[in-house]
């Protein structure tokens, strides 16, 4: 017999690396990894999914962690990210975002790195894919072209 | 009078106008930025705020003691419990006909706007908090709500009794003979506007953490601010924290926009609950807050009408300016700025229009306050002096580009009829540069063809100049007090390297990058061995906030200043050590050389080190302190311009509108780094597509917000965003660190005239002429429907 | 913006879940979460337990049989839009799919969470509505199935019991041509208007059409009168619809836009929906 608790046990992969917690139930994917696991590279910027700030990839797809209660998460795996550079330098899509003047303040530059990797990671997207999928993260410095522009070389570094 | 901090030494541009990549690049992408929410002190408690749910009410009782009993809660304050420490904040704009407000830290007695804080919930967490606020019982006595600012000017109830005829502002000036210009003109041109009410929307919302210690009686306040200093000088001024101990910090910080320069209660109140309760205490806003409570932006009516003579030159203007305000002045821009500003600075814009009658008033209203975002006052004044301009191409039968010819300013310096001096600007080449961009002839035809499709694509021009580097210089020539100077420090070590600190917060311009760029051109080092600190916090310098398109200038004039005087130590020396005339010595490519002298010459390296460790390199009365503080305010208003040209396309289905392409034109003067130019261009025209299609705030008719969420307040996404064309001239200003202006609003002031501007061409052949932001698809609907 | 508290349990099976949802009159069904969630934060709701369905074995998947698509409840909308099967055989109601918000939500929310939710302007139960769909559910008292006309009741209302959860939803494709449009300001925006929009053809005439309309209406509803009025016409000649259409419907007004924009929004969409009609049977 299962027997609703308000504290829950809580079993993930985050970027490689086991994690068990007791949270509160109520308590938000993106609270967990930030307040719980203290990666505070996800970050929180309307917690009601319009943003995508908070965007993670869970079992590779990518989801706002600020729509995900924490224990939905049990069992699966998480990349943050903390996850992204090779080592001691940045992977090619963060150079792109870079060499592209893809970000100013950086606050929502997380979430569109995890969206974008995922796409990458699927094939090789169009600049209509990149436009589709993105347009789930909202920015406020750049006017987006700069964020396709970085995504768009990406792929093309992939490809070659 | 002069001073000298208006000066500002030459500089050689070598890195400046180069596109050095950011440096704070590498740890914003790999999640290593530090922002307000990401700092944990050990023992911090949360804070979350009891708002009220009423536009403006009598608070008949206030019940917390449910709340206080929760377990997790540690304290629950209401008005009562601050004024004990603070009565409230005072905003005013320091003009004509402005009356004062006090806005207390949470409300006592009434209420005036939904959102406003009435009590505050301090837990163990952020949950507990709102767990506690949601069993404070608050018993309201509706009042009236005043919720049209042009009837409020007229009586009725009061808003805010401070304002018994709810008049904040009111004044303007007369210049010239209006009446005969009027009667004498061949052609009058008038309408309404109204520009919405808009939230700044940073993807960071507003954040406060505060930790005091009564053993030092130091406070340390972290804030996600723009105006760090000036909170700063809040807390000794409202509060009595001593100001020697008070430090603020300013982290990481996702967007301000305008919206994060002011003091809020807020950040006065933790500060007292952190003292008060021994404890550090955190806030962090979120969105529903943030478009409820964090300063709304812009929304004007303005009444403008242009007097033309027979060749289409504009002759005089007539403006009234009237801010629906809220109930307060939000300190220290106030509810007067946008309209004062509006009416005061921009009706001439570019033209040469000798006649003026300006008027501006400012209502409070039961609304959220009215603060700064992006282009204050002048997104509202460049709206109205466009469009009507595109008004007036119609009627006379030009093209939008041939009626501002008509009227354009042509030969500087010029002094507008409100007496402000422009010293120079490409604003005939504006208008010019962007005719040839579009292809006007191109567009024409290719709108008729399609047109014949039933299609509907509509071209609009607006064109703007704008004030930037705020300044004391500024403030006086437009009849405003303020004082607004930086400091900088720049300090080399033994090793050469450069440690820079300046007295701005950055909220994501690159001004790390910026500034090491100015000070690798004055001390000839690479930017690899230059560090700057930005202002994260009040222990660095001195700054009057990150405001006005301001950056550039100010931290650029004194960052060049202070490395000036490091300069001519080290010019000295070399000198001395190489045997040469200081005058013959450069700096360059991390090396001192004598000019005209093949191999003579010392590194920069070597001069650090001999300054430190080898007095016998030493000149006669050589200091070598290599560290100088120097502040710096331009002795002169400074005002860059540009243009931009916007296609978009109208759905007959339903009305919507897509941008399809932006042509910009900026002259910021000397170029520092065109990829941090051309992204300030394309954010702020984004936010102002968003301003003209997308963007509102709407209250209903008993005073409730109803856009509290992001499903109803609208930005745009990536799929709402257009490419762009930029193109940079460069008119350098004669008396700036370089010649460079600032430019950080432009975007936002000039583009929704222009996305409005095509709207109304792409509808020209139905009569219909839209004076309204944002445009809704109904109104385009309803149009191509008439 | 947190959750309030509640109590939360995974049951592995079908039977439990509904026992725990029997148990508390405030329990809710926890699917994908993607509109529940944000509801959670909010505080717009406040149930005190949740029944979360991640454990319960059987709900995802997607099927092509007898005619019809049966779609675990617990399918995500990403899931549906990639799927080859769904593809192949309705690639309309692929489409419909990716109209949904944004991949970010897409790739979390499920088909059952969303015909549950029953919110007024989502796609889904217009889609179920124009291919007169049903979904089977479990209750403590059994299993039944509830055709789509009998599931919808109103916004955010369904004839569903509290103790009840949907395990499939089944689309009748075989023989239907499907259209699915939207106006939508932005990717990912709630629709303005939201149609779905299924027949049978033959010889360019249109017979047993079903036409349902969300987003512009208070509810998700069907449009008989306008149903009536094509059933054995032509896309061509669809003039009598269009006015069935704007007569028939009652239309919402928000900050978005009026009843009367509505309205003729939808008029404009379901043109469009004629014009993609008549392109299948090769005339326009």
């Amino acid at each position: 017999m299962t027997q609703p608790s308000e504290q829950v046990s809580v079993e993930v992969e985050v970027n490689g690396r086991g994690y068990r917690r007791s949270v509160m139930a109520r308590m938000t994917l993106a609270d967990f990894i930030r307040d719980e696991l203290a990666l505070t590279g996800t970050k929180v910027g309307c917690e009601h999914g319009v943003c995508g700030a908070c965007t993670v990839l869970v079992d590779d797809e990518p989801a706002r962690s600020c729509l995900m209660l924490a224990v939905q998460a049990d069992g699966r795996r998480i990349r943050t990210v903390e996850s992204l550079a090779n080592g001691r330098s940045m992977n090619p899509l963060q150079e792109c975002f870079q060499k592209h003047h893809a970000l100013q303040c950086g606050f929502c530059t997380a979430g569109f790195l995890m969206s974008a990797t995922a796409l990458l990671e699927e094939g090789q997207p169009t600049r209509e894919d990149i436009v589709e999928t993105l347009s789930g993260h909202y920015c406020r410095c750049t006017g987006y072209a700069p964020i396709i522009d970085a995504v768009e070389e990406a792929a093309a570094k992939e490809r070659s | 009078m002069s001073f000298a901090h208006s000066e500002s030494p030459s500089i050689a541009a070598r890195s400046i106008g180069a596109r050095v990549p950011r440096g704070d690049d590498p740890r914003l992408l790999t999640g290593r930025g530090q922002y307000l929410a990401d700092i944990v002190l050990p023992g911090e408690l949360h804070a979350c705020f009891v708002r009220s749910s009423a536009a403006h009410a009598r608070i008949a009782a206030v019940e917390v003691e449910d709340a206080r009993a929760l377990d997790g809660v540690v304290a629950v304050w209401t008005g009562e419990d601050a004024a004990k420490f603070c009565e409230g904040i005072v905003g005013e704009l320091e003009v004509e006909g402005c009356v004062a407000t006090t806005m207390p830290l949470l409300a006592r007695d009434v209420v005036r706007y939904v959102g406003e804080p009435v009590a505050v919930v301090v837990a163990e967490s952020r949950y507990v908090a709102e767990d506690g606020c949601d069993l404070v019982d608050v018993d309201y006595e509706p009042l009236e709500p005043v919720l049209d600012p042009r009837s409020a000017l007229r009586g009725g109830p009061a808003a805010n009794e401070e304002l018994p005829d709810n008049v904040a502002l009111r004044g303007g000036r007369v210049l010239g003979d209006v009446e005969a210009a009027f009667a004498g003109a061949a052609r009058v041109v008038e309408a309404t506007f109204h520009s919405g009410r808009l939230s700044a929307g940073p993807m960071e919302t507003r954040g406060v953490i505060a930790d005091y210690d009564w053993t030092s009686r130091r406070l340390r306040l972290w804030t996600c601010s723009q105006m760090p200093h000036y909170v700063k000088y809040c807390l000794t001024a409202y509060l009595g924290f001593p100001e020697n101990e008070c430090e603020v910090l300013t982290p990481d910080t996702g967007g301000g926009f305008g919206q994060k320069a002011h003091v809020f209660p807020e950040e006065m109140l933790l500060p007292l609950l952190a003292r008060e309760l021994d404890r550090p205490v955190k806030w962090v806003e979120d969105r529903r807050e943030n478009l409820m409570t964090a300063t709304h932006a812009h929304e004007q009516f303005v009444d403008i009408a242009y007097a033309f003579d027979a060749d289409a030159k504009a002759t005089a203007v007539r403006i009234r300016a009237t801010g629906d305000g809220g109930a307060y002045h939000q300190p220290p821009w106030s509810m007067g700025v946008e309209p004062w500003c509006t009416a005061m600075v921009t009706p001439t814009g570019v033209y040469d229009i000798p006649v003026a009658d300006l008027t501006y008033e400012a209502a409070a209203t039961n609304k959220t306050p009215i603060g700064a975002y992006r282009g204050v006052g002048y997104m509202a004044g460049t709206l109205v002096r466009e469009c009507l301009m595109d008004d007036a191409a119609r009627a006379f039968d030009l093209s939008p580009f041939e009626i501002r010819r008509r009227s354009v300013v042509r030969e500087f310096p010029w002094t507008n009829p409100q007496g402000i001096v422009y010293d120079e600007g490409s604003w005939l080449q504006t208008i010019d540069e962007l005719e040839s961009m579009v292809d006007y002839p191109a567009f024409r035809q290719r709108q008729a063809a399609l047109r014949a499709e039933g299609r509907f694509i509509g071209l609009g021009l607006s064109v703007f100049v704008e004030s930037s580097g705020e300044s004391t210089a500024m403030g006086k020539a437009h009849d405003l007090g303020g004082v607004y100077h930086d400091t900088a420090t720049v300090k080399m070590e033994p090793n050469g390297s450069v440690t820079v600190t300046i007295g701005l917060t950055t909220q994501g311009q690159g001004h790390r990058t910026t500034m090491a760029q100015v000070v690798s051109d004055a001390l000839g080092v690479s930017l690899e061995a230059i560090t700057v600190r930005a202002a994260e916090s009040t222990t660095y310098g001195w700054g009057s906030g990150t405001v006005g398109s301001r950056g550039a200038v100010i931290a650029g004039g004194a960052v060049l200043r202070a490395s000036h005087t490091i300069r001519t130590k080290l010019v000295a020396l070399a000198a001395n050590m190489l045997e040469a005339d200081p005058s013959d010595i450069d700096l360059v490519d991390g090396a001192a050389v004598v000019r005209g002298v093949p191999g003579s010459s010392i590194s920069i390296i070597d001069l650090a080190t001999a300054v430190y460790f080898d007095q016998s390199s030493w000149p006669q009365d050589f200091d070598p302190t290599l560290e100088a503080t120097l502040a710096y305010d331009p002795a002169r208003p400074i005002f860059s311009n540009g243009g931009h040209a916007i296609i978009v396309e109208l759905d007959p289905d339903n009305g919507f509108v897509t941008v399809e392409k932006v042509f910009s034109v900026e002259d910021c003067g000397t170029v520092i780094n065109p990829d941090i130019v051309e992204g300030q261009i394309r954010g702020g025209v984004v936010q102002g597509i968003g301003a003209a299609l997308l963007e509102r705030l709407v209250y209903d008719e008993a005073g409730q917000l109803v856009t509290t969420t992001l499903l109803d307040y609208h930005m745009p996404s990536m799929d709402f965003s257009p490419p762009f064309e930029i193109h940079h001239l460069e008119t350098p200003s004669s008396h700036t660190p370089g010649g460079i202006k600032g430019m950080g609003e432009s975007g936002l002031i000039a583009a929704p005239a222009a996305v409005l501007n095509a709207v109304n061409d792409a509808l020209s052949h139905t009569g219909t002429v839209l004076h309204d932001i944002p445009v809704t698809p109904e109104q385009v609907l309803r149009a191509l429907r008439s | 913006m947190k959750s309030p508290v509640f109590a939360y349990a995974a049951p592995d099976n079908v039977a439990e879940a509904c026992r725990l949802l029997a148990e508390d009159e405030d329990a809710k069904i926890l699917a994908g979460g993607q509109s529940l969630v944000p509801l959670l934060a909010l505080r717009l709701a406040a149930p005190t337990t949740l029944v979360d369905l991640r454990r319960v074995p059987g709900l995802t998947g997607i099927e092509h049989e007898a005619g019809a698509l049966r779609l675990g409840a617990m399918t995500t909308h990403r899931g549906i839009e990639r799927s080859p099967v769904v593809r192949d055989v309705a690639p309309a109601i692929a489409a419909a799919a990716s109209l949904i918000a944004h991949p970010q939500v897409r790739t979390r929310g499920t088909i059952g969470g969303a015909v549950a939710h029953a919110d007024a302007a989502a796609e889904w139960p217009a889609v179920l509505l124009a291919l007169g769909g049903h979904v089977e559910v479990t209750g403590v008292g059994g299993d039944r199935t509830i055709s789509a006309d009998d599931l919808f009741q109103g916004p955010f209302m369904t004839s569903l019991e509290p103790d009840e959860v949907i395990t499939s939803v089944l689309l009748p494709v075989n023989g239907r041509q499907i259209w699915v449009g939207e106006h939508h300001r932005r990717h990912g925006d709630y629709g303005l208007s939201v149609m779905a929009m299924t027949y049978r053809q033959d010889g360019g005439v249109l017979t047993d059409v079903r036409l349902a309309v969300a987003g512009a209406t208070g509810s998700v509803t069907r449009a008989p009168d306008t149903e009536a009025a094509l059933e054995g016409r032509t896309p061509a000649d669809g003039d009598g619809a269009v006015a069935a259409l704007a007569g028939e419907l009652s239309y919402t007004a928000d900050i978005h836009g009026s009843a009367d924009y509505r309205r003729d929004i939808t008029t404009t969409l379901f043109q469009r929906a004629l014009r993609a009609a008549g392109e299948r049977s090769g005339q326009a």
